[in-house]
């Protein structure tokens, strides 16, 4: 038999970091993969149980380990919330088309996220603070509903001290937020960046999502620089299984970064449009 | 006619010393009569096949794709155990040429590199198919529409065709041809006299098929981009949501995963599902792109009749028939393909 595509790799939890009431970030090692691109994602297998897509959220550089943040959603990712350091996981992947790395040099970059959305673009992040001098002005506008939302709050003031030009916004401010009170559209302007040939990579809610893209084309962004990754239910992660398949693409393969022109394409439902 | 890889012709009393020859030394699967219903089953004598069929109630794909299999076992004191797939090895024999036909079409799907499934492979490498050509195609039968039929199928590896005397017999692979290789004495030369009658044979069951039903293919694949919500409307509100119509469609190969514990061993199955079924789409968070079933209609027959055939060049139906005669509801996808095209 030729690998088994359906097979994880073990590995160990060696880090559990509460991000946010519902949603902690798993350090996992040895990294079981040779390499990824930021954006890709991988199955992780909690034994017995099941096993769910999960965006990887730490940076390409870092050999040793890999990292998700996830959300207490359902019976896996609950399963791995009780989990403790020490116990084994399973791990495959990685898979999909991760943002588009290669295109970065000596652009501007606008990252923005909402809410957990922002896992894939913190490893886009840290393999962009990688090599700093590379690229022009990196931003990141990220919302979340309220501030104790906010994701890897501890390291966004790291980044900001590395080179990144940091917007933060909630729908709804808490005791002691002196910050923006408003939805991440409302700041999507704010960065000065050259928006005809600056790179925009989003991620969030669905409906984050639609809102951002009006609002990246008004501002004068250019629709063949934008990039939003997708979620969808998934089985297999190689375009077998059927369940990511929507309008002809399917999310685990042609995804989860799809262009803006590509997203026009498919279905209501699926489509931020 | 096409041009044939290679052509034999086997007597009638040559197909029955076959038949033996090939039970006792092989474990071959046929169709066989219960109940009035014809359904694949191992046979051990060449009497218990019933080669007087329209067609097997249900498709032979799960010798290909088993409704449920382990897939990945994990101990947790030993770690990830490596067992080789094997002992699959059979003849499917009197597999109708639609039926062969979604063979490829599941080939072109899962042996996509660069993650070909490998126990579908391994299953596939192992079965030797030897189609029965059809002679009087079923009332709902429409293979003629996607030429999937009904004489020829594009994934068996030998194709019997009955003419006068016995049966023409196409060998259509090195797996045919290592079958044809173990009994060939049996088999003698075709003359210019059955490739005549094949010949005769086949247009005349296409021309018969094509006054029933004939729809412009190539204009399926472009339609999607003009359909509208209220296209699939009927047949949305007819489903009664039970799955049948992909369960015995031959070509349907989406499946579900099942993780559990069994005698402290970690388990992997993986068993069919269905885009049919309303959970299909939906995410943990509750979230479900696809939540109506309008979208679940439009997602299936546009899967089979435009996305496959954009991607692979074939269609994704065979035009078997399962779905039409065994739909509760009476969602007919013939009425689907009148309507698009």
């Amino acid at each position: 038999m030729g690998l088994n595509p359906y097979a994880p790799k073990p590995a160990r939890i060696v880090g559990i970091k509460d991000e946010t009431p519902d949603t902690k970030t798993f350090t996992l090692s040895p990294n079981v993969f040779e390499g990824f691109t930021p954006g890709q994602f991988a199955m992780l297998t909690v034994y017995g149980v099941g096993e769910a897509p999960f965006s990887i959220c730490s940076s390409p550089f870092d050999k040793d380990f890999l990292q998700f943040s996830i959300r207490r959603m359902g019976r896996v990712t609950r399963m791995v919330h009780e989990a403790s350091v020490g116990d084994e996981v399973g791990v495959r992947g990685p898979y999909g088309r991760g943002w588009p790395v290669d295109t970065m040099n000596g652009r501007d970059i606008l990252i923005v996220g909402g809410g957990i959305g922002l896992a894939p673009l913190r490893s886009l992040v840290l393999h962009l603070l990688e090599e700093r001098e590379k690229y022009g002005e990196i931003a990141v506008c990220y919302g979340a509903r309220t501030p104790s939302l906010l994701m890897y709050r501890d390291e966004l003031a790291e980044w900001a001290g590395r080179g990144v030009k940091l917007y933060l916004t909630v729908d709804v401010g808490e005791e002691g937020w002196k910050g923006n009170v408003g939805v991440v559209t409302t700041i999507l302007g704010e960065p000065e960046l050259d928006r005809a040939t600056a790179i925009v990579c989003t991620c969030g809610p669905p409906v984050m999502i639609r809102f951002v893209l009006r609002r990246l084309v008004e501002l004068g962004f250019s629709k063949e620089n934008i990039y939003a990754s997708l979620e969808s239910r998934m089985r297999c992660g190689i375009g077998k299984c059927g369940h990511c398949h929507f309008g002809g693409k399917h999310v685990c393969l042609d995804g989860p970064v799809f262009q803006y022109d590509e997203m026009t394409g498919l279905p209501k439902g699926i489509s931020p449009f | 006619m096409e041009r044939l890889s290679r052509v034999l012709f086997l007597s009638e009393d040559g197909f029955k010393i076959f038949l033996e020859q090939l039970v006792s030394s092989k474990n071959v699967i046929a169709p066989v009569e219960t109940d009035g219903c014809f359904e694949f089953k191992t046979i051990k004598r060449a009497g218990e096949a019933s080669l007087n069929y329209s067609n097997t109630r249900l498709p032979p794909k799960r010798f290909f794709l088993p409704q449920r299999e382990v897939v990945f076992k994990h101990d947790p004191k030993k770690g990830t155990l490596h067992e080789p797939l094997g002992g699959f090895e059979m003849v499917l024999l009197g597999v109708r040429p639609c039926d062969a036909s979604a063979l490829s079409i599941l080939d072109s799907i899962l042996l996509k590199p660069p993650n070909p499934d490998p126990f579908y492979e391994s299953r596939r490498r192992s079965i030797t198919v030897v189609s029965l050509s059809c002679a009087k195609p079923g009332e709902e039968c429409f293979c003629n529409v996607f030429e999937a039929g009904p004489v020829r199928g594009s994934g068996e590896d030998i194709t019997l065709t009955r003419i006068t005397g016995g049966l023409l017999v196409e060998v259509r692979s090195s797996r045919g041809q290592a079958l044809v290789d173990v009994f060939k004495n049996l088999f003698e030369k075709a003359g210019a006299e059955h490739l005549e009658e094949y010949g005769e044979l086949s247009s005349r069951l296409t021309r018969e098929m094509n006054s029933r039903i004939g729809i412009a293919r190539e204009r399926l694949v472009r339609l999607e981009e003009t359909l509208d919500e209220g296209f699939f409307q009927k047949e949305a509100q007819r489903c009664v949501e039970c799955s049948l119509c992909s369960f015995t469609c031959p070509v349907c190969y989406c499946f579900d995963t099942e993780d559990y514990l069994e005698k402290n061993i970690y388990m992997r199955a993986k068993g069919w599902d269905t885009c049919a079924s309303p959970l299909f789409t939906r995410m943990a968070s509750g979230l479900d792109p696809r939540a109506s079933r309008v979208e679940m209609f439009c997602h299936r027959f546009c899967h089979k009749l435009s996305r496959i055939p954009l991607a692979f060049n074939s269609y994704g139906c065979v035009g078997c028939g399962r779905c039409v005669s065994l739909c509760p509801a009476g969602v007919d996808i013939r009425e689907v393909l009148k309507r698009w095209g």
